[in-house]
């Protein structure tokens, strides 16, 4: 049931996403009302295991995707009622129904952790930065779109996309989030797991990862905030870094299932 | 129904018969109290702007437009006869579209243009505050005002920039962002320099640097624009820390090299640095728009920014001609029943004068008891509401079926226009 409802959730906001480009017939895939209908599915599909387990089943690579998507669709929905963040709220809605799709197809099988305040704020701060990673990216391929428009010329409606100056600022205090969250996160996790009777540092895929990505963002921000680079740079650093992301799930559910199920 | 729209613009008129025929705002009550005093119009709103003078007016039952237009010629001080040929009158339906398309913008000599829809606003409101309109006009005015909101919602005729002053403004901010608090370098005193210059300005633009071969020219100009002057030699080094450049020459070549902007990039840490080439022959090098962070346009990207969004509005132009016309349409029907009911209102408010007249003629009834008289009164009520329900009923039906004219007749021969004439 849970299954059905994301994956009927995921294709929902893919064709939200990408229906205002598909003329009068796609226009129906993005009305309030179809969004609307796919959101209570969303959301069932996120309350069901909570009702069946009796608290936040964060430990499950299926509920915590779902719970990004949520995220993520939130931040495209608000974007796109903006007339110059349209293209940018859809990009978004289309990222969120990729992470629900993949939730959809993950495991649901829950992590050994116990649900302390630590765990919670481990998982949670670590999704509000992976979420923050996905508006990075978002803003640096829309940054790509729109100077490749104007270094072609191509300027017919370039006045309905965002601004360069916009897309360059959103994707620094993105990466800025993505990385403070993240690194909170990661410590949190690191600093419980040394108060128990683990090491500070699991040496598993999910964490050699979370720490290359890390150092990659932290990378982006130097040049940006202290050495002042900006534009094509910042937004490589997001694509590749979001890239990254990626890869940290894929493995993580390929593996293993769940987030630090995978060892090297 | 009388609604009538007389008038002038610059589809029909030239500059120095607009100009003449314009109306100062402290002039408008004024010429709206004579209107009605003179029986030309029972309600009325006067819209004058640059391009347009325009009276929006219920009539009388003896006016004509042409009347009302040599009014409006008089006034202006032109010859009746001569002024004639540069008017146009609609009448109503055809009046009620004709004011929502100027509403909205499709009638101005740019189209798509937001002034407009203010200036009728303004129209309206002091025909308002002097009582000129009443519940027809009224309905009418806010109808336009709403069916231009919606035409500027649901299409894109404003969208899209139409001048080569704003398309400059346009393609800058889409590189830099908002041109508030921004600075630009003006490097030369072309007519086209200035123009972007001056628009950039209007945008917020917070500081702007004038350059020039001649010192003294630039100072000039600097001081026109509320800005500073700059030797030509400073160029590059101003350009290290402005956001945007200009160029408006007759120098006849390049100015502003890829060499040089290469080395101000560098010193600027690749921050965007838009440049607008307006000289022909040009003064930047197009090889510069390769370089990391720098955006170079001529004066072909302005103007096909503008071309191409004069085309925007003329594709929206015919969404918002279908709006128009389903709204006129729907409005002009509503003021239809509004004033089918308001007539039949005036037959059956004529039957009951009469009827209490004759009543009150009749002293006999001064004898009769409260309750007999009573009865009295609900008989011969009753008598008038089936004598007149058979026309009352046609009537009706006349209106519903469209046949104005004779819907006219008949309600006029039960009003009796010698007595009812402005009932």
């Amino acid at each position: 049931m849970e299954q059905i409802c994301l994956l009927l959730a995921a294709l929902g906001y893919t064709g939200a996403a990408v229906g205002t480009r598909a003329g009068r017939a796609g226009a129906i895939l993005a009305h309030p009302a179809l969004i609307g209908v796919v959101g209570v599915l969303h959301v069932a599909a996120l309350v069901i295991p909570v009702s069946a387990a009796g608290s936040l089943p964060l430990g499950s690579l299926r509920w915590t995707l779902a719970a990004l998507g949520a995220g993520v669709v939130v931040l495209g929905l608000a974007l796109r009622r903006q007339p110059r963040m349209r293209l940018l709220g859809e990009l978004l809605i289309a990222w969120s129904g990729l992470m629900v799709g993949l939730g959809a197809v993950a495991p649901a099988r829950r992590g050994a952790e116990e649900l302390a305040a630590w765990f919670i704020l481990h998982v949670g701060l670590s999704l509000v930065g992976i979420a923050a990673f996905v508006g990075a990216f978002s803003f640096s391929a829309l940054y790509l779109v729109v100077r490749g428009r104007l270094k072609r010329k191509d300027l017919r409606g370039i006045g309905t996309l965002p601004t360069l100056e916009t897309l360059d600022r959103l994707n620094t205090r993105a990466m800025a989030t993505g990385f403070v969250t993240l690194s909170l996160g990661m410590a949190i996790g690191g600093a419980a797991a040394a108060i128990g009777d683990r090491s500070f540092f699991r040496p598993d895929v999910t964490t050699w990862a979370t720490v290359a990505i890390g150092l990659w963002y932290a990378v982006g921000l130097y040049l940006r905030l202290v050495m002042g680079w900006r534009g094509r740079l910042g937004a490589m650093f997001g694509l590749v870094g979001f890239s990254g992301v990626l890869l940290l799930i894929g493995v993580a559910m390929l593996l293993s299932g769940s987030w630090h199920g995978a060892t090297v | 129904m009388g609604l009538v729209a007389v008038g002038l613009s610059h589809h029909t008129a030239p500059v120095d018969v607009r100009e003449k025929l314009a109306v100062p705002a402290a002039s408008v009550p004024g010429l709206l109290d004579t209107l009605r005093k003179r029986k030309l119009g029972r309600e009325a709103v006067l819209l004058s702007t640059c391009n347009r003078v325009e009276l929006y007016a219920r009539t009388t039952r003896d006016t004509t437009p042409n009347a009302i237009a040599r009014w409006l010629a008089e006034s202006g001080g032109l010859h009746r006869t001569s002024a004639q040929k540069h008017f146009y009158v609609y009448r109503e339906q055809e009046a009620l579209r004709h004011l929502f398309r100027v509403a909205s913008s499709l009638d101005s000599m740019i189209l798509g243009e937001p002034q407009i829809l203010g200036q009728v606003r303004e129209a309206y409101r002091l025909a308002v505050d002097h009582r000129a309109v009443g519940p027809m006009m009224r309905g009418v005015m806010e109808r336009a005002l709403q069916v231009a909101k919606r035409v500027r919602t649901e299409t894109t005729i404003g969208r899209e920039t139409v001048s080569v002053g704003r398309a400059g403004v346009n393609l800058a901010a889409q590189v830099v962002g908002s041109l508030e608090g921004r600075a630009a370098l003006l490097v030369g005193a072309g007519a086209h320099g200035k123009v972007v210059a001056r628009a950039m300005l209007d945008a917020g633009l917070g500081e702007l640097v004038v350059a020039n071969r001649t010192f003294g020219r630039a100072v000039a100009l600097a001081e026109r624009f509320g800005g500073s002057a700059a030797h030509l030699e400073a160029v590059a080094r101003t350009l290290e820390r402005v956001d945007v450049g200009l160029t408006s020459t007759a120098a006849g070549r390049i100015l502003i090299d890829r060499t040089t902007l290469a080395t101000v990039m560098r010193r600027r840490r690749y921050r965007p640095l838009v440049l607008i080439d307006l000289s022909v022959p040009r003064n930047i090098a197009p090889g510069v728009h390769t370089l990391e962070g720098v955006y170079r346009f001529d004066v072909d990207d302005l103007t096909g920014v503008a071309a191409s969004g004069q085309r925007s509005r003329e594709a929206a132009a015919v969404d918002a001609e279908r709006i128009i016309a389903e709204e006129a349409e729907r409005c002009w029907g509503l003021l239809q029943i509004q004033q089918v009911g308001t007539q039949i209102g005036q037959v059956t408010r004529r039957a009951e004068r009469i009827r209490r007249e004759e009543l009150a003629r009749a002293h006999m009834l001064d004898r009769l008891s409260p309750e007999d008289r009573a009865v009295v009164e609900a008989m011969t009520r009753a008598m008038v509401k089936k004598i007149l329900h058979p026309a009352l009923t046609r009537a009706r039906g006349l209106a519903a079926a469209g046949e104005r004219s004779e819907f006219e007749t008949l309600v006029s021969a039960l009003l009796d226009p010698r007595r009812d004439e402005d009932a």
